[in-house]
C-alpha cells in the first residue's frame, strides 16, 4: 500500500482504498483496477494522489505513524480555561473548540494565548499624569470629522475609486478593469503575484492582468484589490502598543478561513469574504493609528479586568472597532456588502446576509482559538449560536479547517504582507 | 463604458455625474429585467425522456446574452464519474470541443474550474480567441460543465452578462436534477410494477416452480408447487428439494445437479411425495442461475405433473397391444373360419348318412358298430369345426339367461370330466359356488366349453397331481381393473379356475389365447384351439378375463361375465329327448348343393314328411306357386344371384305368410335376421342332426 501521485499512476495498478473528491463524491471504489479512462477521471475531479497496492488489508507498515498529541499539562489546561472565560461551555461546538485549543497549545510550556498580546507595556498606562488624560467623549466624531493631523484618516489612492466605479457599472468588462488596475503598477504586480500563488493554485502561469481577471473573475479581482490597498495603506504604523505582524497574521488568517468556509458553502465571490475577514478588525487599526492614547487606555482596562476587549471599547468609548471600521469603509465607498460584514462580525444577528456574516464571525472565533496572531483580544470571543447553526459546520470538520488555514497561512503570508 | 472626466474622489462635475448615474441606472434595470426572464424552464420536466430539451432551452437563452460561436454541455456519467459531451451546438464543432476539453483535463484546468462556481475565461492555445468554462452544479451536486467558444474578435463581454450566465446555468442544473429525480421515480415505479408482474407470472405458472440455492435448499416456490406437493409454502421453503422426492429419485438428484452445473440445464423424470402419502410422477427441468462472474448461485426447477400423461400413455400402449392381439386373432379366425365353412358342408355327409343308415339297420347288424364309430368321428369332426367357428366368432350370438353354477355342475358330471379324473388321479377338485349367483346372458353350451377347456388345461398342468378349485361369485367393480386386460367398472359374475400346477411364464401368458399356440406335444390332446375357444366364447359373452401365473406354483384364471338381472323363464339343461316326427306335411328343401338336398330329403322323409327340393331361388318360387307347401327349409347361399333372403321375399310374394326355417352353414348374419324378421321361424346351423332339424320343424309347424 502506498500513496502515489497522479503523475505516477499507470493502468493496471489496483486501488487500495476508496477515492473521493474534496466534497465527498465517490470517484472510484477500493479494489478497482486503474485504466487510462479512470486516470483521466481523477484528473477531472482534481484527485491528486491515491492509495495503490496489491492487497487491501490495513497493514500499517508504510503509513507514517500519526504523531501523538503532546500531553496536556495542568498549566496549559488552566491557561485554556482562562481564555475560554467568556464562552458558553455548554455548547458542544465550544467544547470541541476547547479541545482543539488544548491540543494545540498544551504542553509546550509557553504561556498560551494569542501571540504578542501578552506582556506588552502600554504607553497609555494609568501611571500617566492627569493632564494628558485621554478624552473618550465624542471620539467617533473626532475621528471622522476633525481635520487635525493627529486624527487624520488615511486617504486611498485614486485607482481605488476607479475600481469602485467599474464595479458598479453593469457594462464594465474585463478589459476596462484590467486597464484601470494596470494604471497602478504596484497593485498590478501584487495582484499577479497573488494570482500565480498557492492562493489560487492555478495550473498555468497567469501573465497578464486581463487574463487574471478572466480566470479569477472580475469581482474577485476587484475585491482583492481593496484588500491589498488597505493593507498597504496601513502598513506603516508604529509597533509599540500593538504587534502589527501579529495583527496582520490574525487578520489574514481570518480572511483565509472565511474564504474557505465560503467555498464550502458554494458562495460565488469568496474573495468578498476573504477581504471581509482581512479587514474585520480594521477599526482597531484606525484607533491605534489615530487615537493611540485612548486605545492604550482601553486595552489596559480590559487586561486588568479580564474583560473582552470589544466590550470594553463599547463601554469606554461608546463605540467599538467594528462600528468604526464600518464607518470608515462606508466613507471610502466600499461595496455595502463588505461594509456590512465588517460591521457585524461580532454580533451577526439582524444581519442582511446572515450566512456571510456568520462565516466571518465563526472565522474570527476559530482563528482566536487556534492562536493565529492577535488583534489585541486575549479571550476567545463568545460564539453566536445562531451563526453556528447558519454555517452548519460539523464539529469534526473544525480541526480540519484550522489545519488547512494554518497551511495556507504559511503559503500566502509572504504575498500579502511583504 | 462611457468616458468621463477624471478627477479625484469627491471632485466631479455634478452634471456629468448625474448623466453617468442615469446611464448606470438604465443599464442596471436592463440587466435586472433580463435576469428576471431567466426563470423556470418551459418544458414540462416529468414528460422528458432525456435531458436534451433542457440543454437546448438553456443554450437558446445563453445565446441571447452572449454571442458564443458554439457551446457545449458535458454531463457527469454517474456510473463512471467521467464527463461526457451531451449537447453541442452547432454539432460540427464537437471534435473541436472534445479536443479543447481534453486539453483542459490534461492540464488540470478542468478540475480547477470544477471548484469554482463561476465563469472562467481562458485563452485558446493560439491566443486568438477565448473559451468560457462554467461548472454546472446545484448546491448539492456537480452535474456537468458548460463550454462556450467566443468568436475571434476581441469583443468584450460585460461582466453583468457573466452573472446572467451563472443564473441560467444554475437554473439548468436544477432542471437537470429534477429530471433525474423524475426519471428515478419512474424507474422505481417500473421496477415495482415489473416486480408485481413477475410475481404474478411466477405464481400463475401452471408447473410447480422451485428456486434452489447452491446447496439444493428451496428458497422460494410458487402456488402450483404447493398444489403439487399438497404442502404449504412455509413447509417447503428451507427444506432440501430431495426431501419431497420418492426414495429412488433422491439419489439421482446428484447427477441432475452435476449436469446443471456443467451445461447449465438438465431434465429428468422423478416422483414427488405428497403430504397425504400419495405420489405424482413429474418431469423436472432445471436451469442453473449464475452471477455476473459465472459462479453457480442456484437453480430454477420446473416440475411438470405427468401422472395423467403417463397413465394415458400406458393405456394407449395397452390398447395397442390388445388391438394387435385382436387383429391377430381375427386373422387367424378368418383363416380358420374359411376352412371351417368348407369343411362344414363336407362333414354333413359324415354326420348325416351314418345316422340314416343306422336307422335302417337291424340292431344285431355287424355294420352297426363301425357305423357308430364313423358317426362319432363325424360328430367329433363337426364339433371341432364348430369350435373353430366359435373361435372365429362366426357362431351364433347367444342370448339365454344362464346360471353359471348349473353349467359348472353339468360339466363336473359329464363324461369328459370323468375321463380327465381317470387320467389324472392325483388331482383334487373342489368347487365353491356362490349360492346367490346372478344370471349371465349367453349360451350354456359356450360356457360349458369354456369350463371344459380351462379345467382340461389345469389338469394338464398338474401331471404329478395337485389341487384344482372352481369358484364362482358376484363381483362389482367400482373402478376399472387393470390386470391381464382392462376391465371396466360394472357388475360381474366371476368364474375362477385355480390350479397348483407348473404355471406359465410371461411369454406364454402373452400368447396363450392364440389359436393353434400350444406347448403340448403334437397329437397328445387338443388342437391348440382350447384357449382360443375360451377367448372367443368369452368375448361373445362380452366378458373379460384376468389371469396370473407363477412358474412352479400355479395359475389362476378369472373370468368376468357381465351380470344380468334377468331371470330365465325356465331352467334348462342340455338334455336329450326323443326326436319328434312328421305327419306327411309338405316340405320344400332349397339348397344349391345336390348332396345337401339328398341328405335333407332322406332325413326328413325318414321322419315322416313329404319332401320336395329346389336348387335355386327362382325354382323354389315356381314350386311354391304351383304346390302349396307347409314349410320351406331354406339355405342362405343359393347361387344364381338370389340368396336366401331374396328367395324368401319372392316366396312371400307368391305365398304370403309362408312358414320357413333357415338352415345354413354360416353364422347368423343381417340377412338371416332379416329373414327371421320377415317371418322365418328359426335358424338352424348346418350340419344339423336329425334331432335338431326334427325339433325345429315340429316347433315351427306347430306355431
Amino acid at each position: 500500500m502506498a500513496l502515489a501521485g497522479l503523475q505516477n499512476l499507470q493502468p493496471r495498478m489496483v486501488l487500495a482504498a476508496d477515492v473521493q473528491n474534496r466534497h465527498g463524491r465517490l470517484i472510484a471504489q477500493k479494489g478497482t483496477v486503474l485504466t487510462a479512462r479512470l486516470i483521466r477521471v481523477f484528473k477531472i475531479w482534481g484527485v491528486v494522489e491515491v492509495e495503490v497496492g496489491k492487497n487491501s488489508d490495513s497493514r500499517e507498515e508504510n503509513v507514517p505513524p500519526v504523531p501523538a498529541d503532546p500531553p496536556v499539562t495542568e498549566e496549559s489546561a488552566a491557561a485554556v480555561e482562562k481564555r475560554f472565560l467568556h464562552t458558553d461551555r455548554s455548547h458542544p461546538a465550544v467544547r470541541a473548540l476547547m479541545e482543539i485549543a488544548l491540543r494545540r497549545n498544551g504542553g509546550n510550556g509557553h504561556s498560551p494565548g494569542p501571540e504578542g498580546a501578552a506582556g506588552k507595556t502600554f504607553p497609555g498606562d494609568r501611571s500617566r499624569s492627569p493632564g494628558t488624560a485621554p478624552d473618550f467623549s465624542r471620539l467617533e466624531e473626532k475621528l471622522f470629522n476633525a481635520p487635525t493631523a493627529d486624527l487624520k484618516l488615511p486617504t486611498l489612492p485614486e485607482v481605488f475609486f476607479k475600481i469602485n466605479d467599474a464595479i458598479s457599472n453593469p457594462r464594465s468588462s474585463v478589459q476596462s478593469l484590467a486597464e484601470i488596475i494596470g494604471q497602478d503598477t504596484s497593485l498590478s504586480v501584487s495582484l499577479l503575484r497573488i494570482a500565480n500563488s498557492p492562493f489560487y493554485n492555478f495550473p498555468y502561469t497567469i501573465d497578464t492582468l486581463s487574463r487574471a481577471v478572466d480566470i479569477i473573475g472580475f469581482h474577485q479581482i476587484s475585491t482583492l484589490s481593496y484588500g491589498i490597498q488597505i493593507v498597504r495603506t496601513f502598513r506603516h504604523i508604529r509597533q509599540d502598543v500593538l504587534d502589527m505582524k501579529s495583527f496582520w497574521k490574525h487578520s489574514l488568517a481570518c480572511g483565509l478561513v472565511a474564504r474557505f468556509l465560503a467555498g464550502q458553502k458554494g458562495i460565488q465571490n469568496c474573495e468578498r469574504l476573504f477581504v471581509a475577514g482581512l479587514l474585520h478588525d480594521m477599526g482597531r487599526l484606525i484607533l491605534y493609528r489615530s487615537a493611540p492614547q485612548e486605545f492604550a487606555q482601553v486595552l489596559g482596562e480590559a487586561r486588568e479586568r479580564n474583560a473582552l476587549l470589544f466590550e470594553k471599547e463599547s463601554d469606554m468609548m461608546g463605540t467599538d472597532h467594528s462600528r468604526i471600521g464600518a464607518r470608515l469603509t462606508r466613507e471610502w465607498m466600499f461595496p455595502d456588502s463588505l461594509v456590512h460584514l465588517i460591521e457585524s462580525h461580532h454580533g451577526p444577528n439582524g444581519s442582511g446576509n446572515p450566512l456571510e456574516s456568520a462565516i466571518v464571525h465563526i472565522a474570527d472565533v476559530l482563528v482566536n482559538v487556534a492562536g493565529f496572531g492577535s488583534s489585541g483580544e486575549i479571550f476567545v470571543p463568545p460564539l453566536n449560536t445562531r451563526s453556528w447553526e447558519t454555517v452548519d459546520l460539523s464539529i469534526h470538520s473544525l480541526p480540519v479547517v484550522i489545519d488547512q488555514a494554518e497551511k495556507q497561512l504559511e503559503d500566502t503570508i509572504g504575498f500579502f504582507l511583504s | 463604458m462611457t468616458t468621463r472626466s477624471t478627477g479625484t474622489g469627491p471632485d466631479r462635475s455634478l452634471n456629468e455625474r448625474i448623466l453617468y448615474l442615469e446611464e448606470l441606472y438604465r443599464n442596471t434595470l436592463d440587466a435586472l429585467e433580463t435576469a428576471s426572464t431567466l426563470g423556470d424552464f418551459q418544458t414540462s420536466i416529468n414528460k422528458l425522456q432525456d435531458p436534451s430539451s433542457i440543454l437546448r432551452e438553456a443554450s437558446e437563452r445563453i445565446r441571447r446574452i452572449v454571442p458564443f460561436n458554439g457551446l457545449a454541455f458535458y454531463l457527469v456519467n454517474e456510473n463512471t464519474q467521467d464527463f461526457e459531451p451531451y449537447f453541442t451546438e452547432p454539432g460540427e464543432l464537437l471534435p473541436l470541443v472534445r479536443k479543447t476539453v481534453d486539453g483542459f483535463i490534461e492540464s488540470g484546468i478542468f478540475s480547477w474550474v470544477l471548484n469554482q462556481r463561476r465563469s472562467v475565461v481562458l485563452p485558446s492555445p493560439d491566443g486568438k480567441s477565448r473559451r468560457v468554462l462554467h461548472t454546472l452544479a446545484t448546491c448539492s451536486r456537480i452535474r456537468g460543465m458548460f463550454i462556450g467558444l467566443l468568436p475571434e474578435e476581441k469583443s468584450q463581454i460585460p461582466d453583468i452578462h457573466k452573472s446572467l450566465l451563472s443564473i441560467i446555468l444554475l437554473n439548468c442544473s436544477n432542471a437537470l436534477e429534477s429530471f433525474e429525480l423524475y426519471h428515478r421515480i419512474r424507474e422505481i415505479k417500473t421496477v415495482l410494477e415489473n416486480r408485481e408482474s413477475y410475481k404474478t407470472l411466477f405464481e400463475a405458472a401452471p408447473d410447480g416452480v422451485e428456486v434452489l440455492d447452491g446447496m439444493g435448499l428451496v428458497i422460494d416456490c410458487n402456488h402450483s408447487q404447493e398444489t403439487l406437493l399438497l404442502r404449504d409454502r412455509a413447509s417447503i421453503i428451507g427444506a432440501h428439494t430431495t426431501d419431497f422426492l420418492s426414495e429412488p429419485y433422491r439419489r439421482s438428484f446428484e447427477k441432475f445437479c452435476a449436469e446443471m452445473r456443467k451445461s447449465g440445464y438438465a431434465e429428468c423424470e422423478a416422483e414427488v411425495l405428497r403430504s397425504d402419502g400419495s405420489v405424482r410422477q413429474v418431469w423436472r427441468k432445471g436451469k442453473a442461475i449464475r452471477d455476473d462472474a459465472g459462479d453457480f448461485l442456484g437453480a430454477i426447477i420446473h416440475n411438470r405433473d405427468v401422472t395423467q400423461l403417463n397413465r394415458m400413455e400406458a393405456d394407449r400402449k395397452e390398447m395397442e397391444l390388445r388391438l394387435q392381439r385382436a387383429q391377430k386373432m381375427e386373422a387367424l379366425g378368418t383363416l380358420a373360419g374359411g376352412i371351417a365353412h368348407d369343411l362344414n358342408n363336407i362333414l354333413s355327409g359324415l354326420v348325416s348318412y351314418p345316422e340314416l343308415i343306422l336307422m335302417q339297420l337291424p340292431p344285431e347288424s355287424p355294420f352297426r358298430k363301425p357305423l357308430q364309430t364313423i358317426q362319432r368321428s363325424g360328430e367329433k369332426a363337426a364339433a371341432t369345426v364348430q369350435d373353430m367357428l366359435t373361435m372365429a366368432r362366426r357362431a351364433r350370438v347367444p342370448s339365454e339367461s344362464v346360471n353359471v353354477n348349473q353349467v359348472v355342475r353339468d360339466y363336473l358330471r359329464s363324461p369328459e370330466h370323468e375321463k380327465l379324473l381317470s387320467l389324472y388321479p392325483e388331482v383334487q377338485v373342489d368347487a365353491t359356488l356362490e349360492p346367490d349367483l346372478k344370471y349371465v346372458v349367453g349360451a350354456p353350451v359356450q360356457i360349458w366349453k369354456i369350463v371344459m377347456n380351462l379345467v382340461t388345461n389345469a389338469f394338464e398342468a398338474m401331471p404329478r397331481g395337485g389341487s384344482l378349485s372352481i369358484v364362482t361369485g358376484n363381483r362389482t367393480l367400482g373402478s376399472p381393473f387393470r390386470g391381464y386386460e382392462f376391465i371396466p367398472e360394472g357388475r360381474y359374475v366371476t368364474l375362477s379356475v385355480i390350479d397348483t400346477g407348473t404355471g406359465m411364464g410371461h411369454e406364454v401368458l402373452e400368447r396363450i389365447f392364440e389359436p393353434f399356440y400350444t406347448r403340448k406335444a403334437m397329437g397328445r390332446s387338443g388342437s391348440g384351439l382350447g384357449m382360443a375357444i375360451v377367448w372367443g366364447a368369452l368375448k361373445d359373452h362380452k366378458g373379460y378375463i384376468d389371469l396370473s401365473s407363477v412358474e412352479g406354483k400355479g395359475t389362476r384364471f378369472s373370468l368376468f361375465f357381465p351380470a344380468s338381472s334377468r331371470v330365465p323363464k325356465k331352467a334348462g339343461t342340455v338334455r336329450e329327448r326323443a326326436t319328434p316326427t312328421g305327419n306327411g306335411e309338405r316340405l320344400l328343401v332349397v339348397d344349391d348343393e345336390e348332396q345337401q338336398r339328398e341328405i335333407a330329403t332322406a332325413m326328413l322323409s325318414s321322419l315322416g314328411y313329404s319332401v320336395s327340393s329346389a336348387a335355386t331361388g327362382p325354382e323354389a318360387a315356381r314350386h311354391i306357386r304351383s304346390h302349396p307347401t307347409d314349410l320351406v327349409i331354406l339355405d342362405m347361399i343359393l347361387g344364381a344371384g338370389m340368396d336366401g333372403l331374396d328367395t324368401y321375399r319372392e316366396i312371400l310374394q307368391v305365398s304370403p305368410g309362408q312358414k320357413a326355417i333357415i338352415a345354413s352353414g354360416f353364422s347368423e348374419s343381417d340377412r338371416v335376421r332379416e329373414c327371421l324378421r320377415l317371418g322365418a321361424g328359426a335358424y338352424l346351423r348346418k350340419p344339423y342332426t336329425i334331432d335338431a332339424i326334427g325339433r325345429c320343424i315340429r316347433k315351427e309347424l306347430e306355431k
